[in-house]
């Protein structure tokens, strides 16, 4: 997928002003709010007309205001995932998820519809009136009605933010499933870190209307470590658990790492680089559950405190600790130093 | 808690006072809600001085009757459908829309409200005297003194305000919905039709009912421009105001009856059509 978008779009008070090119299946738009994310998603959606520029994906023209082309927005194969579900409340579960579906000309559909139905976990749903669905419920079908659109690209526009935290981390998996195996590019605009760091692989970054930067998710969330008050947080893939006790074992790098929470398969953490503690000598016992002996980095300032890139056993994590604790540790690049972690610092995402 | 600066007395008392002051408010407003009720309810229950049951039937079943109540019903049958056909997409442009002239045309959906019928008749009239109107009544239709006028007069007289109720139906579909279907490849009249004419659907009904009912009851429009001819023109209302000419006082009750009759049941059926909530 090869999205070209230069977009010029003026409100009283704002003006959208943005050129970029995107290649990656996974991008991420990210920005806080006010930054133009939703008025990106409308102009290119085809909702609202910009003033001026040029949309292009794979070749086609969606909208040329030199050329006078302005493609509707049921014509340019463009889904869109709301923040809310925007279900229509006169059709049922089933009749939502298949709008799209039949309006889509047979040729094109790519997407079945059990199969999908049976991917998001909906079948469950079907008969049911959508006023009696819960949010989460509500997402995965309004997720469902777009895919089975075959779109060339999907919108999703802070599809997330109207849930609670617990939910979301139970739709993000819905949503990798669903992109990795129907193969459907996606631009995820979102303003929270992690679930650019979760969904995406290229981030376009706004800020006042404007492109400031076209990153990774991971350096973009290290740049912002700095001014996090919560630091940097880790996000940690881990897979097949072993009991350990009351705990779960997970293998991490050539070591394991011991933490509360787990499950089957694979799972995501969340780890926050002021939960890693250093040592310079092996400790010789802690009540923390995790001691890994680590290689430094990179070493980052960010003005009182001090970000230290460690490599434990081929894995990466980073902590932050405060300026003089890196003085009296000697930290540096190339020095061996051992990371204490408590097994109730890692938060179970999903 | 009590504050030692304030004297203990001043809360309570004056927060009394505030209290009775509500409930006399309450009072106040449910003393008019009584008085609209007493007025209307007086009015009917004033009518059964005068009623005869066998009067009434014989009124009722005449056959200059019926065809008073076939017209009526038939033309503002109708005169609706007509109305609704124009109100429906003039109303959704209305409701999403904005063009220039919308404010007037707005504007004027009320004139048929603040125009006496019987002006809104008199134009008719005098529409039809020039060339134009001439025209049309030789060559597509006589409207003038004919059965036709009726329907029209009628048409003339609601299509503006079905316009307005049908305008209030869609302001409530949220246009969400339609940008949604439109990402989903619906054209503007798929979404039209497949998303906000059903959700519209509850509301529309209840302004086709509110219409017809007007419709019924018209007169000022009706005896202007198509006349009191009976068994041709004699609408419910004008066989009403003929049958008081002839001081047939119980006749008069009867028909009344019978036009409130037919009037409330349209009203409560469009009641009885209860509203769509929208979340999301």
């Amino acid at each position: 997928m090869r999205l070209q978008a230069s977009l010029k779009k003026k409100y009283s008070g704002f003006l959208l002003d943005v050129d970029f090119t995107v290649e990656s299946w996974r991008v991420g738009v990210f920005g806080r709010s006010g930054s133009g994310k939703s008025t990106l998603v409308q102009l290119l959606a085809g909702l609202v007309a910009p003033d001026a520029g040029r949309i292009e994906i794979d070749g086609e023209i969606l909208f040329c205001s030199d050329r006078r082309i302005n493609l509707p927005p049921e014509r340019r194969r463009i889904a869109v995932v709301f923040q809310q579900a925007h279900l229509f409340p006169h059709l049922n579960t089933r009749s939502n998820l298949l709008y799209g579906y039949r309006r889509t000309p047979e040729a094109r559909r790519r997407i079945d519809p059990d199969t999908l139905i049976q991917v998001l976990d909906l079948q469950e749903l079907l008969d049911r009136d959508v006023e009696t669905l819960s949010g989460g419920e509500r997402q995965r079908v309004a997720l469902g009605r777009a895919v089975l659109t075959s779109p060339r690209l999907l919108l999703m526009d802070e599809p997330l933010s109207a849930l609670d935290e617990g939910l979301k981390h139970q739709i993000i998996p819905y949503l990798r499933t669903v992109f990795e195996q129907f193969r459907i590019p996606f631009l995820f605009i979102s303003h929270s870190m992690n679930e650019m760091r979760l969904m995406t692989d290229e981030v376009v970054v706004l800020h006042r209307g404007e492109v400031s930067e076209q990153t990774t998710p991971d350096a973009l969330a290290r740049q912002r470590m700095s001014w996090a008050k919560s630091g940097y947080i880790n996000l940690l893939k881990l897979s097949n658990p072993e009991p350990a006790g009351d705990l779960f074992a997970y293998p991490f790098g050539n070591g394991r790492l011991l933490m509360w929470a787990g499950g089957p398969g694979e799972s995501v953490f969340e780890l926050s680089s002021k939960d890693i503690m250093l040592f310079k000598g092996r400790p010789e016992a802690v009540s923390a559950r995790n001691l890994l002996l680590c290689r430094v980095g990179s070493v980052t300032d960010l003005e009182n405190r001090v970000g230290v890139e460690l490599d434990c056993g081929g894995k990466q994590l980073i902590s932050t600790v405060v300026r003089q604790a890196a003085e009296e540790l000697d930290v540096r690049t190339g020095v061996e130093i051992y990371a204490v972690i408590k097994a109730s610092a890692f938060r179970r995402l999903y | 808690m009590l504050d030692p600066t304030t004297p203990s007395g001043v809360d309570g008392p004056a927060s009394g006072k505030r209290f009775a002051a509500m409930v006399n408010f309450r009072r106040l407003t449910m003393a008019a809600v009584t008085a609209i009720f007493l007025i209307y309810g007086g009015l009917l229950a004033s009518l059964f001085y005068y009623f005869d049951g066998a009067h009434f039937l014989t009124t009722v079943a005449s056959e200059r009757t019926l065809f008073s109540v076939g017209l009526s019903m038939a033309a503002a049958t109708l005169a609706t459908l007509a109305a609704l056909l124009l109100a429906i997409p003039a109303a959704y442009a209305l409701s999403r829309y904005d063009f220039p002239g919308r404010q007037l045309v707005d504007t004027l959906l009320e004139l048929p409200l603040i125009v006496s019928p019987a002006a809104l008749g008199a134009m008719l009239l005098i529409f039809f005297t020039n060339p134009l109107g001439a025209w049309v009544q030789e060559h597509a239709m006589q409207f003038v003194f004919a059965t036709a006028g009726v329907v029209l007069a009628q048409f003339v007289t609601i299509v503006g305000v079905a316009a307005r109720f049908v305008k209030a139906a869609f302001d409530e579909v949220p246009p969400r919905y339609e940008t949604a279907a439109r990402t989903l490849g619906a054209t503007p009249s798929g979404a039209f039709f497949s998303i906000s004419l059903p959700l519209a659907r509850n509301g529309i009904l209840a302004a086709s009912a509110l219409t017809w009912a007007k419709a019924m009851g018209e007169f000022g429009a009706t005896i202007t421009l198509a006349g009191t001819m009976a068994m041709r023109t004699e609408t419910l209302p004008i066989a009403i105001y003929m049958r008081l000419s002839t001081a047939d006082i119980e006749g008069t009750v009867g028909l009344v009856l019978l036009l409130v009759g037919i009037g409330l049941g349209a009203l409560f059926a469009a009641r009885l059509l209860t509203r769509r909530r929208f979340n999301d």
